[in-house]
């Protein structure tokens, strides 16, 4: 054996008696990667059954009446207000004493030649009065 | 996930072994046996036995080693560690009949601050030969390479290995 080849056999000696023992955390840690995988493999797999697509369904045609009846309660709601507002709003204005709004003495005035206009054109048309 | 724990504890030292002598940081090459393992959980049901369970999980670890490899050519990060040893988390065993001549501590640290030092491809030949003792069969079989390759590659590893330390020859 000559000095290369002692030198070599000594490299390898040496080269092997080197080595890393392995940390058995790894191990844990692959195996809770793995188990946190298959819960999150198992809640798409429970989305994909059929009794899944069932209660999506089903939830959604609830939502839909439930929006349905909501919104139904709204427009009644709002056509009563309108109802409300215009009717105080014509009462207000009529001010329920049949002046319209206006002062008494012109309220009156009017009616009066009004109702004149009204007897003078009645008697014309039918004939009766003298 | 039984049959995980076994192949952990039949190749987890020479899984360990192979990626930190490769990465040469123990934090990443506890990283890569971590994938490792996932992958052979994942691809268990197709492995059909062709080739042996040893050679096909420092397989893995292998691949993964050249993949982190690559990566960090643009990420470039090794702990700020002086020992070799350290640094790469190995251990080393006293050789009871070793001459005296030679501080076989020292010159171990010499050794793997020249493995360090070599290509990836080089690296990969010299631990899978002398650290986890495969012939240049399974080392053919396992890089997917002919065992030409895996010769001429050892035996350019082994020349830079002997120059790096030819000052230490007595």
């Amino acid at each position: 054996m000559n000095g290369d080849d002692r030198f070599d056999e000594r490299i390898t000696r040496l080269l092997s008696a080197s080595h890393a023992s392995a940390n058995p955390a790894v191990l844990e840690r692959a195996r809770a990667r793995l188990a946190a995988r298959q819960s999150a493999t198992g809640f798409l797999a429970f989305l994909g059954r059929p009794v899944a697509l069932a209660t999506a369904a089903g939830l959604l045609v609830v939502s839909a009446a439930v929006s349905l009846m909501v919104l139904r309660s709204d427009n009644s709601s709002t056509a009563t207000i309108a109802a409300t507002t215009n009717t105080s709003l014509v009462a207000a204005l009529l001010d329920d004493d049949g002046t319209y709004g206006l002062p008494a003495e012109v309220a009156s005035a009017s009616d009066g030649a009004s109702g004149a206009a009204g007897t003078s054109e009645i008697g014309d048309s039918n004939g009766v009065t003298p | 996930m039984a049959a995980l724990g076994e192949v952990f504890e039949r190749y987890g030292d020479p899984m360990t072994t192979l990626a930190a002598s490769m990465l040469r940081n123990r934090t990443e090459a506890d990283d890569v046996v971590e994938d490792a393992l996932l992958r052979i959980h994942d691809a268990a049901p197709g492995f059909r036995g062709e080739r042996g369970l040893r050679t096909w999980s420092l397989r893995i670890v292998a691949n993964l080693c050249r993949d982190r490899l690559r990566r960090r050519k643009f990420t470039g990060t090794l702990p700020d560690e002086p020992d070799a040893f350290e640094r790469a988390g190995l251990q080393f065993d006293p050789i009871a009949d070793w001459d005296g001549a030679l501080d076989q501590r020292v010159m171990a640290a010499a050794l793997e601050r020249a493995i360090e030092a070599l290509p990836p491809d080089q690296r990969e030949v010299v631990v899978l030969r002398h650290r986890l003792d495969l012939s240049h069969a399974e080392m053919a079989e396992l890089l997917n390479v002919p065992e030409g390759t895996i010769k001429s590659r050892l035996a350019r590893a082994l020349t830079v290995l002997r120059e790096h330390l030819k000052g230490m020859d007595t």
